[in-house]
């Protein structure tokens, strides 16, 4: 519903969500799927240094998205 | 498969020097019970006896269960006892009395109970339930999940040495629990989802033991569940998950086979949980759909679930998944969305295949009073209003605080409106 609004008022977004179904049926344009509902950006099964190089990337990919 | 339930009421619960029933009173040997429960990871373990009609609250509860006991078999196996089928035979049941845990560790969202007042409305027959309580901190040094773990374990084994001392008793009823395979052709092939609310380790169910939030969808023998194979683990989001006492109890399974071979076949029931991560959900989804369609072979399914928001998902997903295999679905669901909530909808997904849906309550706020004495040192806090609460005094809340109240199972009389 956020995104929507923010799209109305014509800031593009990029919605990072795991429960991609409950954004697609509120009609969210840029859905990129996250990790997990408990960890949006986490991945509690690498190693700190690892995960913090995996956020980066993660981070970057999302902020693609917003391009297009 | 057959399972004799015997149960046996229990007007009254005292302490005595030795365990044993008499008359419909239970008297417990206190010092034997702790002995029977003692754990390295509690200390300071305290049973006291709350009666319905005291004004008294118990704070923090945890899992609250009914002592039973397997005469023939295993108790609550995985968990107390050695591995060992369930869901035949016989197995003791005291009624009219609960083992509950008052935690001394703060969850993510706490639960209390109340023993009168408003709170007992929403309970069904917990209502008339004498609660012996099991309040333990834990030892020092003692990790949050151990803490829990052992809780969880202490109260079953509480609920089996308590229904133990009835095994010379004469039940006051016997019920039996089975499922007739003949003169079936003419019924509608029912099946039911259980949707149980597992997510990660303790916010979970154990099912014979194992951990439920790693679980794929299995069909399982409702017997199993109504004789313990079920049991609650849920201890950070226990708002939204059933006590061990309403999977003993579980009114949906209890109705499924009381109306088979009469008005319909309960062809069987599916269990599945409800994973972090969607595409856990869609594979499990998939899964549990054809397990109805291609092993039960129902030609109708009735889907329940446990838990907040995201398990939606996984009931729509199922109610999806069956409707493209041609079996329709019925969903019983709690409205979430109804309170301090400008949107029309009340569940958060939408699909046309969801068109029969059966509402089993809404939420709504109710003051709790201020009661006499508190059992528990730890106050539960509110996840809507993120503060702690101080049981000790008056409070608003939401019916979803109680211990055992706002079950998604179809407890009670709850709907759209309070029937």
């Amino acid at each position: 519903m956020i995104s929507k609004e923010l799209e109305r008022a014509g800031i593009p977004v990029v919605q990072v969500a795991n429960m991609t179904p409950v954004a697609n049926s509120v009609g969210v344009n840029r859905i990129w799927t996250s990790a997990s509902i408990k960890y949006p950006l986490g991945s509690p099964d690498l190693d700190p240094e690892a995960e913090k190089i995996e956020r980066i990337r993660m981070t970057r990919s999302v902020l693609e998205e917003l391009k297009e | 498969m057959r399972l004799t339930k015997q149960y046996i009421d229990i007007k009254d619960v005292l302490f005595d020097s030795k365990t044993f029933i008499e008359d419909h009173v239970l008297h417990i040997n206190k010092e034997e019970l702790l002995e029977y429960i003692d754990d390295y990871r509690l200390r300071d373990v305290k049973i006291r006896i709350a009666h319905p009609g005291d004004s008294c609250r118990l704070s923090n509860v945890g899992d609250i269960v009914q002592p039973q006991y397997k005469v023939d078999g295993m108790t609550f196996p995985g968990v107390v006892d050695e591995i060992g089928s369930l869901g035949f035979g016989k197995t003791i049941f005291l009624r009219g009395v609960v083992v509950t845990e008052i935690l001394e560790m703060p969850t993510s969202i706490g639960q209390f109970y109340d023993m009168t007042g408003p709170a007992l409305e929403y309970v069904d027959s917990l209502a008339d339930c004498i609660h012996v309580t099991i309040d333990a901190h834990p030892t020092e040094g003692v990790a949050k999940n151990d803490y829990f773990n052992a809780m969880c374990i202490a109260s079953k084994k509480a609920a089996k040495y308590l229904a133990e001392a009835a095994r010379d008793s004469v039940p006051d009823e016997e019920e039996e629990f089975t499922m007739k395979r003949d003169n079936l052709a003419e019924l509608p092939r029912i099946a039911y989802v259980f949707q149980i609310f597992c997510h990660a380790p303790l916010t979970d169910s154990m099912y014979y033991g194992a951990d439920g939030s790693m679980m794929m969808p299995i069909i399982i023998h409702p017997n199993e569940v109504l004789d313990g194979g079920l049991v609650c683990r849920n201890y950070y989001q226990a708002n939204n998950a059933d006590p061990t006492y309403w999977y003993q109890n579980h009114p949906m399974l209890q109705g499924l086979l009381k109306r088979h071979g009469k008005d319909i076949n309960f062809v069987g029931c599916v269990m599945s949980n409800t994973p972090h991560e969607v595409k856990d959900k869609m594979r499990n989804a998939m899964m549990a759909a054809n397990l109805i369609k291609h092993e039960l072979k129902a030609e109708g399914v009735i889907i329940t679930k446990e838990g907040g928001g995201h398990p939606q998902i996984d009931t729509a997903l199922i109610c999806d998944n069956c409707t493209a295999l041609g079996v329709p679905p019925v969903l019983a669901l709690k409205e979430f969305l109804s309170m301090s909530n400008a949107s029309d909808e009340h569940v958060i997904f939408s699909t046309a295949n969801a068109d029969a849906m059966v509402s089993t309550g809404c939420r709504e706020t109710v003051l709790f009073p201020k009661l006499d004495e508190v059992i528990g040192d730890t106050p539960f806090n509110d996840i809507t209003f993120a503060f702690d609460i101080d049981p000790t005094n008056e409070f608003f809340h939401e019916p979803e605080g109680i211990r055992g109240a706002f079950s998604q199972l179809g407890v009670g009389d709850f709907s759209s409106e309070k029937i």
